[in-house]
């Protein structure tokens, strides 16, 4: 192979492969380049000094403290579908029993927490609230409110399942303890399931990728014979597709972010002095 | 925008990003090569790689929530990456186990008493899911990986599926060997050290509890015997009790 074919395949090769790691990539180059002499500036004066921003860990304590504050979460989520009366009477049974897996999956996240030598979470993540849960139960400006019929408070609470299976999957890699990820993942599987039964009452949904849809509209254009009007119907933009099985592994798209953990404040240590 | 477009986009930009990610180790690997000789493998890493995905994958769906790669700091704990010698005999055996499951859904289709033809449409997809599952563990486990059913396991379920009177009883079958999978993968996350195979692990495991709720469904059982508080590994099929030759 001609040197210069092979510097051009490193070069696009790379252009492909880190493209999308520019910031990471940046600074791991960064760390890797030679330090420059900085210019001199002139400059008089000093200016005032900023604090850099807190750090934050994220270690066993604070994914601990966030499964617990996602559970108290869906909870109340859950608490708002049930009294809202558009579920559908046959749906309503399962819910409410989800619900309380969920006040369970709650409780043993707050009681690992506290083993771990944390502080456990007994409350509802107000930034999860916030950012996911609100905006879908409460008036928009246009008055609207996003749950409004029964389909859509079905897919509400399903998609609150897929979050929270999605979370504790991502939290997998990150725990530090096999017993930890143990203890996510027996929520995790079983908020799998509610999800999965939770799409049986969804009526667009579909067992698995790869089984036949179900008929959906379709355009129709009419036109007159004299050449006239045309009508045409068309049919309403496609959804993300709903499924009771998701694939052959489960999906981590819909995790939480690290925005959206429960960090606290570690206890300074103490240096002891003679 | 609804959250099923916002979840849609998110999926558009993990998607994009795992292709990014696949040759991502070895990018890393050059550039620290550059730096110092030595590549590290360590949570410290790992998390931060984690965090990457993480942001990457809920930025779009959940804005307000993600913030900047900086939140996520380190610990200083360090973590196998990789699989441990435990972890890939484990792992061997979680591959032969899925081959059992896709030898069983075989059989099912193959006996023809899936009468009902979403049924039989289902058993086929499920056996995917099996041979995509027996793969990825193969994937991982190397050269331990023996790339055949799980004998002894094998001679336990194999007469019971080709006695199975009719659809239901091979149902009946399918959803404890889906439940006996689930609780195996519980089980291996209680036991393997390394987050490779942990997180592997940890994506099979929704996905036969799902199927187990189909399952379940279809058999027009309880919820409550589908759906438990907890998954629990007292069911699980464990090296112990079904070595691998």
């Amino acid at each position: 192979m001609d040197v210069r074919d092979e510097a051009a395949r490193f070069t696009r090769r790379k252009l492909f492969t880190v493209g999308g790691f520019t910031v990471a990539t940046a600074a791991v180059l960064a760390a890797c380049k030679k330090k420059a002499v900085p210019p001199v500036i002139p400059s008089s004066g000093s200016p005032d000094s900023v604090d850099k921003p807190p750090a934050q860990v994220i270690d066993d304590i604070v994914l601990l403290r966030t499964a617990s504050s996602l559970e108290h979460t869906v909870v109340d989520a859950y608490q708002f579908a049930l009294d809202s009366g558009l579920l559908p009477s046959a749906a309503s049974p399962a819910v409410t029993t989800f619900q309380d897996h969920h006040r369970k999956h709650a409780a043993s996240f707050e009681q690992a927490t506290a083993t771990a030598g944390g502080e456990a979470f007994t409350k509802r993540n107000d930034i999860v609230w916030n950012a996911l849960i609100a905006p879908q139960i409460t008036k928009d400006s246009k008055g609207a409110v996003a749950v409004d019929d029964e389909q859509s408070a079905l897919e509400f609470v399903y998609s609150l399942e897929s979050v929270a299976a999605a979370t504790y999957q991502a939290m997998v890699p990150v725990l530090s303890k096999p017993a930890l990820r143990q203890a996510v993942m027996a929520a995790a599987g079983v908020d799998s399931r509610h999800g999965a039964v939770l799409a049986s009452f969804i009526t667009r949904a579909l067992i698995a990728p790869g089984m036949t849809a179900p008929a959906v509209a379709t355009t129709t254009t009419t036109t007159a014979a004299s050449g006239g009007a045309t009508t045409t119907t068309i049919a309403p933009p496609p959804k993300q597709p709903i499924y009771r099985v998701p694939g052959a592994f489960g999906p981590v798209s819909s995790a939480l972010g690290p925005n959206s953990f429960e960090y606290y404040e570690k206890p300074a240590t103490t240096t002891a002095t003679t | 925008m609804d959250i099923i477009t916002l979840r849609r986009l998110a999926r558009d930009v993990d998607a994009r990003h795992r292709d990014a990610m696949r040759t991502l180790p070895d990018d890393l690997a050059a550039l620290h090569f550059d730096c110092d000789g030595v590549v590290r493998s360590s949570r410290r890493q790992f998390l931060r790689a984690g965090a990457v995905i993480t942001i990457a994958g809920t930025s779009v769906a959940l804005g307000p929530l993600v913030g900047s790669a900086s939140a996520a700091d380190t610990t200083t704990t360090t973590i196998a990456v990789h699989p441990t010698d435990d972890d890939l005999t484990l792992l061997a055996f979680a591959q032969s186990v899925e081959l059992v499951a896709v030898a069983a859904y075989q059989s099912a289709i193959d006996s023809k008493k899936l009468t009902d033809a979403t049924v039989a449409e289902v058993a086929m997809i499920f056996r995917g899911h099996h041979r995509e599952h027996a793969a990825a563990l193969a994937a991982l486990a190397g050269k331990a990986a023996q790339g055949q059913p799980n004998q002894q396991l094998l001679d336990a379920f194999a007469p019971k599926f080709k006695g199975a009177a009719d659809q239901s009883a091979l149902l009946e079958l399918a959803f404890d060997l889906e439940n006996a999978a689930a609780s195996t993968y519980l089980y291996a996350l209680g036991v393997v050290q390394a987050t490779e195979p942990a997180q592997l692990v940890g994506s099979i495991l929704p996905i036969e509890a799902d199927h187990a709720v189909v399952l379940g469904q279809v058999l027009k059982k309880d919820v409550a015997n589908y759906v438990p508080e907890f998954e629990t590994a007292s069911n699980a099929l464990k090296p112990a009790d079904y070595p691998l030759a």
